[in-house]
């Protein structure tokens, strides 16, 4: 057996076994099941538009109890099944590429309970990022992880990718803020893992889940972290000539021995891109990169802070440097940069988005080497990252209208990801593997470690029908 | 039998394996200095062969946490494992073999302005092995999390002795199955650490400590969670309860001791506000708090005898751990036991550490459990929880170490099962008997 193949992913679904629709109806009532090719194209891809398939049925329940209730029931009539949330993934993780039954989870939405005094939350997977941030906000406290998605994606899908923002340079990403789960397994047995409180015994199975992109099972309940609102922020947005002189200054700005909360970074093209959208900055055409510097925490000694930054800034050659001032300023910026991805289509008819990691010195040089590949593939590549923890996002631009472009796009995000590998990075920062990394899974560990990966998750699954295909190779 | 071929080579004079201070180490008839990953992964893969039960060890600070192992034929010791691999001070990481000693890691770290802020409630001799396997923290978990939330990458070898590694040295990666997160405080029951990548800190330019003397565990709590912790961002923050702060040289009252550790606005701007919130600077004020101001050296040199002294101290270690919400029901309960302990609890991160030497007869040794039994019950029944960190034997029997099993256990001896299916590691020592 090839390393990671554990999965009846790598022969055909040929279609659901006889009663197995009426069965889910039984549970969650006939009207909360879908089937039927119509009713299912809204299903056929995730936010990664490259990768699609579409799934014999979709099946809403109501809540945790009808999600045991149906996994336990696929799970004995060996039907393969994929968790969704809000379906803004961006590798394929939620694409039903080989059938099966995707169990929609988007009713599973309330926001349990909020002890503000422990700074914790019970949620469930169907609660987006951005509700759970604002249900907590009247007690002065924040969800911390902060997809670019916030205002759509679920804490269920944040869970399964183990997404990361704008923030986590300071904050960290989902794993850091999720304490505990309670999960369906593959096997249809729901169980707690972890807890509100801290050093609870046992292994840390909340770890090992969060990120496992729905393979071990489905999360119908989140306790996660909640952070103090820090007293103030200041934002500094500066300009440079080049992403050479923006790079130079985020190594120089850690080396001063500032954390920042966040350091983003987008490049011309991408600057080109946000500036013809709703959120205009107005960038001067003569900055060939714009560097974001968010530092928070007590007002004292911030200002200090924000200072020293500017003045790493103008030893780096800055064209312009401020700071905002006032909230709509910095939203405004913060908008401009979170809308990244979206505005490309401003600038193209189709872009695909990669999620390469690289040690952040190397960011000159891997860029360079983006360049070189776009040229190579004769393709547009805009450039936004999250520079303080080396996260790279090229968009590939191409037109899906010409043949052969969309597979060129592809190849050449692959070819980006071997170039982060080979600085000492990582293929995905915080997308996941999904469908669409898993063959550059290779680059990362051996066919050894790939086999014990297998083995691991078939504790989870043992008959490997929970999103069959993805993370591992086939 | 066949001998273990590694079972020949001479221990380095000066670098014999041995427990630190105070914890009781078990002493196996066979011992391994191992000195690189490959003889790590020659003496498993003998001892797997041979069924011998291998009992992996770093600086041996915390023998004492869990259950005793239930057999131990060949004790392998990290320490020969030195030393740094790798360093880029501009990304905040490190590469470091399993057997360093944390004070090592940091010796080297200080001349670059750097630290690993992640110090374990530990006898002196911790190692960053020893720290990941048992997932230990102190402190600094207040502001810098426990070791979970800082290792990005790991090395490790199985019990058959084939050698991994996950996670890697950028912070940010989603890549496959987080294995590191189940190795980091699996009590080294799953596999063996050879090396980690650790996020490190910028060394703050100044740290100072400021110990508040107040009435009682009620009014420290009050001042430490509704009004420090809510509004300033110190580094540690942790009540003593009045033994606790005799053993560390202080008044013998209650005391909250408040890390402001950053640059010199933000320590100056914090520690004017906790004056204010005290009761006003310097003696007694007229809420009744006193302050004492540590800088710098002294600063450090507190926190340093508050997690190794206290601990190597004692002969009985148990820590306990609930929300912030529940941790006044559990420090209220062990302060009005009547036993004798020292007690510590972090107000800002909710895990609290009792201190003690009971005496090994009868009638003590009763009353403890009982107490003991009676704290875990009420632990668990808030969701937290109480674990053994180091017992005499005489109450071993009478007090497992780690309660009531968690839910998941079957699903945690699914996953003992396929890392060690022969039981080669640590046999018996963790949650559930695993």
């Amino acid at each position: 057996m090839a390393a990671g193949v554990s999965t009846p992913a790598s022969r055909p679904v040929p279609g659901l076994p006889p009663g197995v629709v009426a069965g889910l109806a039984a549970i969650v009532g006939a009207d909360s099941v879908l089937a039927g090719s119509r009713r299912l194209l809204a299903y056929e891809c995730d936010g990664n538009t490259v990768f699609a398939g579409q799934p014999e049925a979709v099946v809403l329940p109501h809540d945790r109890e009808e999600a045991e209730r149906v996994i336990r029931f696929l799970d004995e009539h060996d039907v393969p099944w994929l968790p969704r949330g809000s379906g803004t993934g961006l590798s394929g993780g939620a694409v039903a590429e080989r059938g099966g039954v995707i169990v929609d989870l988007v009713r599973l939405r309330r926001v349990v309970r909020v002890d503000p005094e422990s700074q914790r939350a019970w949620v469930e997977p169907g609660v987006t990022n951005l509700a759970l941030t604002e249900a907590v906000a009247p007690c002065g406290l924040f969800y911390a992880p902060d997809p670019s998605s916030q205002v759509a994606c679920s804490i269920g899908g944040n869970v399964a990718e183990n997404s990361g923002g704008s923030h986590c340079l300071k904050y960290g990403v989902t794993t850091n803020h999720v304490l505990g789960l309670e999960v369906v397994t593959a096997r249809g047995e729901r169980l707690r893992l972890g807890g509100a409180a801290p050093d609870l015994p046992g292994y840390d199975l909340t770890g090992f889940f969060v990120g496992s992109e729905g393979t071990l099972g489905v999360a119908t309940e989140a306790v996660v972290r909640l952070v103090r609102r820090p007293q103030a922020v200041r934002t500094v947005l500066a300009l440079f000539p080049s992403p050479d002189e923006a790079s130079q200054t985020v190594s120089d700005v850690i080396a001063a021995g500032i954390l920042p909360a966040a350091m983003e970074m987008m490049d011309r093209l991408a600057m080109e891109g946000v500036e013809l959208g709703p959120y205009r900055v107005g960038y001067p055409p003569e900055s060939g990169a714009v560097l974001l510097v968010e530092v928070d925490g007590l007002e004292a000694g911030l200002d200090e802070q924000a200072e020293r930054i500017a003045a790493v800034c103008r030893r780096n050659g800055v064209q312009d440097v401020r700071v905002a001032r006032t909230a709509e300023e910095r939203n405004l910026w913060w908008q401009n940069r979170k809308t990244a991805f979206g505005a490309m289509g401003n600038l193209s008819p189709s872009y695909y988005v990669q999620d390469g990691v690289i040690p952040r010195s190397r960011l000159p040089r891997v860029l360079r080497r983006v360049e070189a590949i776009g040229r190579e593939f004769g393709l547009r590549i805009a450039n936004v990252f999250h520079a303080g923890d080396g996260n790279l996002h090229p968009l590939i631009l191409f037109d899906d209208r010409l043949p052969g472009q969309r597979e060129r796009a592809v190849r050449a995000g692959s070819e980006i990801l071997r170039a982060c590998v080979e600085e000492g990075g990582s293929i995905t920062g915080e997308h996941g593997v999904g469908i669409e990394k898993r063959e550059e899974m290779r680059l990362m560990y051996s066919d050894e470690e790939l086999r014990f990966q297998a083995e691991l998750r078939r504790v989870w699954d043992p008959k490997g029908l929970a999103n069959p295909g993805k993370v591992l190779p086939v | 039998m066949e001998r273990l071929s590694l079972d020949q080579q001479p221990e380095r004079p000066g670098e014999r394996p041995r427990a630190a201070a105070g914890a009781v180490a078990p002493s196996p008839p066979r011992r391994i200095l191992a000195s690189s990953e490959e003889e790590v992964a020659r003496a498993l893969a003998e001892a797997s062969a041979q069924g011998l039960a291998v009992l992996p060890q770093g600086g041996g600070s915390q023998w004492g946490l869990g259950e005793p192992p239930r057999a131990g034929d060949l004790l392998l010791s990290l320490a020969g494992l030195r030393g740094v691999v790798e360093y880029a001070p501009e990304e905040l990481v490190v590469r470091v073999r399993a057997g360093t000693p944390l004070d090592e890691l940091n010796d080297f770290l200080a001349p670059h302005g750097q630290w690993f802020p992640v110090e374990p409630v530990a006898a002196p001799g911790a190692t960053v092995g020893g720290l990941l396997a048992t997932g230990a923290s102190g402190a600094r978990r207040l502001a810098f999390g426990t070791p979970r939330d800082v290792t990005t990458g790991v090395r490790f070898v199985l019990p058959d002795g084939r050698v991994m590694h996950n996670g890697s040295r950028v912070v940010k990666n989603v890549a496959g199955y987080d294995v590191m997160r189940l190795l980091i405080g699996s009590l080294g029951t799953l596999a063996v650490l050879t090396e980690a990548w650790l996020r490190v800190r910028p060394l703050p330019a100044r740290r100072e400590t400021l110990l508040v003397g107040v009435r009682d565990p009620a009014e420290a709590l009050d001042l430490g969670r509704r009004r420090i912790a809510s509004e300033l961002l110190p580094t540690a923050l942790e009540l003593l309860d009045p033994r606790a702060a005799a053993r560390l040289g202080l008044p013998a009252r209650t005391t909250l001791a408040v890390a402001l550790e950053g640059d010199a606005p933000e320590v100056a701007y914090q520690r004017e506000r906790i004056a204010l919130l005290a009761g006003g600077p310097g003696g007694a004020a007229p809420g009744g708090f006193a302050l004492e101001r540590l800088e710098d050296g002294a600063s450090d040199a507190f926190w340093r005898a508050f997690h190794r002294r206290l601990p190597a101290g004692a002969t009985l270690v148990v820590r306990a751990s609930a929300t912030l919400a529940d941790l006044p029901a559990l420090l209220l309960a062990a302060a009005e036991s009547g036993l004798e302990a020292a007690l510590v609890a972090g107000p800002g991160h909710g895990v609290l550490r009792l201190f003690a030497a009971p005496a090994e007869e009868e009638e003590a040794l009763a009353r403890w459990s009982g107490f003991l039994r009676r704290w875990r019950e009420a632990a668990e029944a808030l969701g937290g929880a109480v674990v053994v960190e180091k017992a005499p034997d005489g109450l071993r029997g009478r007090f497992p170490a780690w309660g009531t099993p968690p839910p998941a256990i079957e699903l945690m001896r699914a996953v003992k099962a396929r890392f060690d299916p022969r039981g080669v590691l640590n046999p018996g020592r963790f949650v559930g008997g695993i």
